[in-house]
Order: structure tokens, then sequence, then C-alpha cells
């Protein structure tokens, strides 16, 4: 099943199988996010299934409402969340069949998922970092588990509780708004690559400077969610991929259409090593 | 008040008998495998061994980091490893994996720490690891004070809290810069510290910053204002950061952070000054108190410079000294002439200042101590220890 983000109303036609919502001040703002009645109505709109993220690490001091806002929301189809303080109310609010832990990095091989199982928590987002042949081995041995794998976007390549851009600009006495912008992005001083960048009510956030796609390798092994993140995406690249993942449009013809942006395999075909090549 | 564990990292087993012998509770330590800090000089399985024993004699503990996130392959190994750890009485294992959380739950009864890589910032996240077999947990370095006076109350949890030494830009565990900016695992030890670089800062074409970087990179921790409150509210362990640091840095750590508890213990406390200052000659980096005020800005960040300062503080350290000769055998590591009035740190002792009287270099009486790491005979007007430290007297 495909998921994907949607920002607007008016896209819920152009979605895949399943809806991606983000939950104000509850989500990483990556330029859309709902509230918990247009959450209720966008539902009532479809009949797709609606899942919420709510992906960022929460501090003691922000349960009592967001329990509240799931209390309203538990009806929706799924919750991805990577913060494990959340398994508790989501126990309570007897909801953990539905959700989907998501920590970025943390889930690599096949007996993760062991550590989970007497939660209830069977579904999970594979790491960002892992190859195309530990993912097929993750598979080979999932069991009653479901995966899920981010196949297209921008990868997140760090997440801070620090207002990095606001820092900067109070260091510096910028007078230029640096909050909530999608057309930022840093370079570091000896390479040519421009990172994505944003800054929320979350903290800040570093992109790869270039989009994954992964369609063919997400199709070769049939992996149960695929993930479409948006963030810096423009609307036009977003719903065409949507196309190319639902089989609407092909591989060549996306290709064609995109033929100057530089898309990337993430560590599908390439383990990350722990040295340079010349340190021993 | 409860004892308080002082936990110091140790890159080798040197680091750590002087970690030990300076006043830690006990170390923390990478073996080669499934550890972090890839770089730092991690310890065999006979080298643990060791370790763990003169930990013991001392009554002390050693920890291992069995912190990395395996791949596929290398999760085969992570059952008879855990085990030969379990067989040299090793006191724990700080992990951040699910798979060995899950290997070391089910197979051994290691006790398990949950690593600062898993960043837990809230009192649910604690008790989620300890009901699920965990009996401590390391907090979230973006904790305020108050925060982890509010988890300690409302969690029967062990919690560990780093008190000093480098913090990560962002949230541990979740960075993947190194991974792609330099091919260089962070989370299975290859950190290349990527947020301590330069860059620019642009806004669709337009360069931001002018004649000056956009950075990132944190000031180091320095928590010396907030270990009486973290005594007093019951926190188990004080946690230093540092595998990678010296031998000066790890026994100028123990030293300063023992005295500092005892004092608290036992109700002598100093102006903090007093404790700031011992400090200072293991410090090359800029510090803040990171967020454990509760307010941050850019202050705790580094900008400009990257802060670092060569210090050369650390004279040498004492191998052997004969008291009827009045004559030490010390390993120097920066230049001092004879005459000087040097500063002695020595375990459970306050500082005091020595004179050197004359310099011996096979035998032959020389005017200065010039090659780091020469061994040379001082004499001096009072006497020394075996690992007692020589350090450069501290302006005020």
């Amino acid at each position: 099943m495909i998921l994907t983000y949607l920002y607007k109303e008016d896209e819920l036609n152009m979605m895949g199988d399943i809806i991606v919502l983000s939950l104000k001040d509850y989500s990483f703002n990556n330029g859309y996010s709902f509230t918990v009645d247009e959450i209720l109505k966008i539902k009532s709109q479809t009949n797709k299934p609606i899942f919420l993220t709510i992906t960022p690490l929460f501090h003691d001091d922000e349960f009592r409402e967001l329990i509240e806002k799931l209390e309203k929301l538990k009806s929706l189809d799924g919750f991805i969340f990577q913060d494990l303080g959340l398994v508790s109310i989501f126990q309570d609010l007897d909801i953990v069949s539905k959700v989907i832990y998501a920590p970025e990095t943390f889930i690599t091989n096949h007996i993760d998922k062991e550590y989970f199982m007497e939660t209830g928590i069977n579904k999970f987002l594979l790491s960002r970092e892992i190859t195309k042949e530990d993912i097929t081995m993750i598979l080979k041995y999932k069991k009653d588990t479901s995966y899920m794998y981010c196949a297209f976007g921008y990868q997140m390549l760090f997440y801070s509780y620090r207002n990095h851009l606001s820092f900067f600009k109070e260091k510096y006495n910028l007078d230029i708004d640096l909050k909530n912008k999608l057309n930022l992005s840093i370079k570091e001083e000896t390479r040519d690559e421009h990172y994505k960048v944003i800054e929320d009510e979350r903290g800040f956030r570093i992109y790869k400077d270039k989009i994954l796609n992964a369609y063919t390798e997400a199709k070769e092994l049939n992996i149960e969610y695929i993930i479409l993140d948006r963030v810096f995406i423009t609307d036009d690249m977003y719903f065409d991929a949507i196309k190319l993942f639902k089989g609407e449009i092909s591989l060549d013809k996306f290709n064609d259409i995109y033929k100057n942006i530089p898309f990337e395999k993430a560590y599908l075909y390439k383990e990350i090593g722990l040295f340079k090549e010349n340190e021993s | 008040m409860k004892r308080i564990e002082l936990l110091l990292p140790a890159g080798n087993l040197e680091k750590l008998k002087m970690a030990l012998t300076y006043g830690a509770d006990a170390c923390y330590i990478g073996a080669k495998e499934y550890s972090l800090r890839a770089q730092a000089s991690n310890f065999t399985l006979n080298d643990i061994k060791e370790a763990v024993e003169f930990a013991h004699n001392l009554n002390k503990k050693v920890y291992i980091t069995v912190n990395v996130i395996p791949r596929e392959k290398e999760i085969m190994g992570i059952l008879p490893y855990l085990k030969k750890l379990e067989s040299i009485n090793i006191d724990g294992i700080i992990v951040s994996s699910p798979v060995i959380l899950y290997i070391a739950k089910r197979y051994t009864n290691l006790h398990i720490s949950i690593s600062t890589q898993m960043s837990v910032t809230n009192t649910r996240s604690v008790n989620f690891f300890n009901k699920m077999g965990a009996k401590r947990v390391v907090l979230a370095r973006e904790l305020s004070i108050d925060e982890i006076r509010e988890i300690r109350k409302n969690t029967e949890c062990e919690l560990e809290v780093f008190i000093h030494g480098g913090m990560c830009s962002g949230y541990s565990g979740r960075c993947t810069l190194s991974n792609y900016m330099s091919s260089r695992d962070a989370n299975r030890g290859g950190c290349a510290h990527s947020c301590r670089w330069n860059y620019d800062l642009y806004m669709d074409q337009e360069k931001i910053n002018k004649d000056y970087p956009f950075q990132i990179a944190s000031k180091d921790l320095e928590a010396l204002d907030y270990i009486k409150d973290l005594c007093l509210m019951g926190i188990d362990s004080l946690k230093i950061e540092g595998r990678m640091k010296s031998l000066h840095y790890v026994a100028t750590l123990s030293y300063t952070y023992r005295k500092l508890i005892d004092d608290i213990s036992s109700n002598t406390l100093k102006d903090m000054s007093y404790y700031k200052n011992l400090l200072k000659s293991s410090e090359n980096r800029m510090n803040s108190s990171g967020f454990f005020s509760g307010k941050y800005d850019y202050s705790m960040n580094l900008y400009s410079k990257m802060g670092l300062e060569a210090n050369q503080s650390f004279l040498g350290i004492v191998l052997d000294y004969d008291n009827i000769k009045k004559e030490a055998l010390i390993e120097v590591r920066n230049h001092f002439k004879t005459g000087e009035v040097i500063e002695v740190m020595s375990p459970n002792k306050d500082l005091y200042n020595i004179k050197i009287e004359n310099i011996y270099k096979d035998g032959i009486l020389v005017d200065s101590a010039r090659h780091a790491l020469e061994k040379l005979v001082i004499k001096v007007d009072k006497d020394l220890l075996v690992n007692d430290i020589l350090r450069r007297v501290q302006d005020e």
C-alpha cells in the first residue's frame, strides 16, 4: 500500500492508498499540519484509511494535551510514531494494533521486532540506512510483522531540539524570518551540495540534497507499506510520484519528466563504513 | 543523601585505572565489538577481564557499551559476545539497539542500561524501557533540571544523567549526517562530527551568512552548578562523556567531581569557583550548562572558531617515587624547567605545589623537560605518589 501526505483537502483524489496527516504542534511541520477538527473532517470525506504522524520526541508536559487529542482521533486507521513513551498511551486507548514504530534509524535487522512483540506493536519503519540485501533478509523472516519503507523523498539526516536557525539569527542580529521556511539550505564550505534545512516548533532538521526514488526496489521487495515523503517536493512532482508508485505512469515516463533531477538510491546498494578509505 | 555513582569514560586500561584511582565509582568502556567510538582504543575481552578485576578489587564497577545498531550480518555474534561479557562478571551493558536489548533480556542476566542514543526525554519512555527489562536509563541531554526532577519522582527506574563532556548537536542516535557526508556510520562508531564543520546558509540561491559561517556545533557540557540538585533528587549515576579523551582529562574530571560529590555529601561544599578552577586545566573546548537551566539560546552553540585551545597544563605523570632520595621518575607531557613551581594532583588529597629542584635525563642533569613521553627523574621538595599528576599552576 502506498502512503502519501495530504497537504490540502482538495488533494484527496490524488492521494495513494493511505492518507497521512500531520497533527498540528505534535508532528514535524513540514509546511502543512491539521487540527483535530480538520482531521476528523477529512476523515469524513474519504473512504481511504487515514494515518496520523506523531513523530517527534516528547517531553512530559506535552502528554496531557496530546492524550486529549488522541482520544478524539483514535478512530483513525494508523499512528506513526517514534517516541516509545507513547506506547502506554496507545495501550490505554486500545489502538496498539494500529501503530507503526518509526524511529528512522533503529530497525536494521529481522530480530529487532522481537523486542516489541510483547507490547503488541507489529508494524515498523525500516531504517533509511540499510541495504537492499538487509531488507530482503528482514522481509524473509517477517512472520506476522508488517514493515514500512520510505521509498521517495528527501531523507532526514539530522534532528535537533535546538533551534539552530533562530540561534544563528539571534547571534548575528539578522532581520530575517527563518522559521517554517521551505526554501533554506546549507552547504558545507568544502562541498558543493546544498542540504535542505527547516526549523519549526519541533526544532531543527537537515535533509539530503538529493531525492530518493526507490520505485524499482520497492516493487521488487514487495514491502507492505511504502511511504512517499513530501517535504521540499513540488506538488507536481509529488503527484507524479504517486502516479508512478500506483502504476499509473511508467518509470521511463517519470524519469523523462524529471530528467534534470539527480535522484538517489540511499544506502540500498552501498553499505556505510566506519572509516574513510585511507583510515585503518 | 543516597550514594550517587560517578561514572567516567575510559578509552583504554590505563585511563580506566586512573579514573577509578582518582575517584570514579565506575567506568564505562567500549569493546572491540559492538561499541560506538570505533576510533577509541577499545578493549579486548582480556582487557575487559583485567579492568573488571581491577575495579572489583576496589569495590567499583565496569559497564560495557554495546551501543551499535547492528545490521543483519552482525547479529549472529551478539549472543556469544554477551555471554562472554557475562562470564567475566561485568557490571552491566549500555545498549541502544532493539535486537541487543531483546537478546540481553531473554538470554542473559546482565544489568541493562538504555543508552543516550535512544534519546529518552520523558517519564513514559523511561517506564517503557524499565518495564521491558532495562534497570537503568541514560536520560537524553535535552532535558532541564526540572524535567529530570519530575522524571525522578515518577519512576522506580535507575536514572543516569550526563554532566560533562561533548554533546551531540542533534538528538543522539538519530543523526546520520556523518553517514551521508563522509560515508562513516555514526550509529556504528564512525561519527565524523559533521555537525562541527562550517556551513553557508542559503535562502533559495542567496547566501545569508556573510563573513562568518553558519554553524550548528555544540559547546561541551559542564553541569557543576547542577550536581547538588542531581544528588539531592536521587539520581543514580552522574556520567561524564569522553572515551576518546586524555589521561589527564579522565583524572582531572574524576578528581574534581569526586571532591564535589563528597563535599555535597558531607555538607562542606565550597564556592563553585573552586571546582571550576580544578577543571580548568583539562578543558580545551568552550562549555555551557546545556539544557539544564531550561532556557536555551545560541550561547550553548559554538560559533566562529571551534573554541579549541591548545592546553599545556598537563606536565607529567609520576611512574615511581624514591622517598629516600626524594626523586620521582616521571613521564613528560609538556615542557617545564628547573626552579618552576608546579601543582600536584593526587587522589584523595587537596592540590598542592612543589618546586622542581633538579631534572635528570639518564642520570645527567638537564635544565628542562622538553619532549613529550620522555622519562625523566625530578628531584622535588615534597613527597609524591605513583600516578600523581603534575600540572602547571592554574591562574585563579
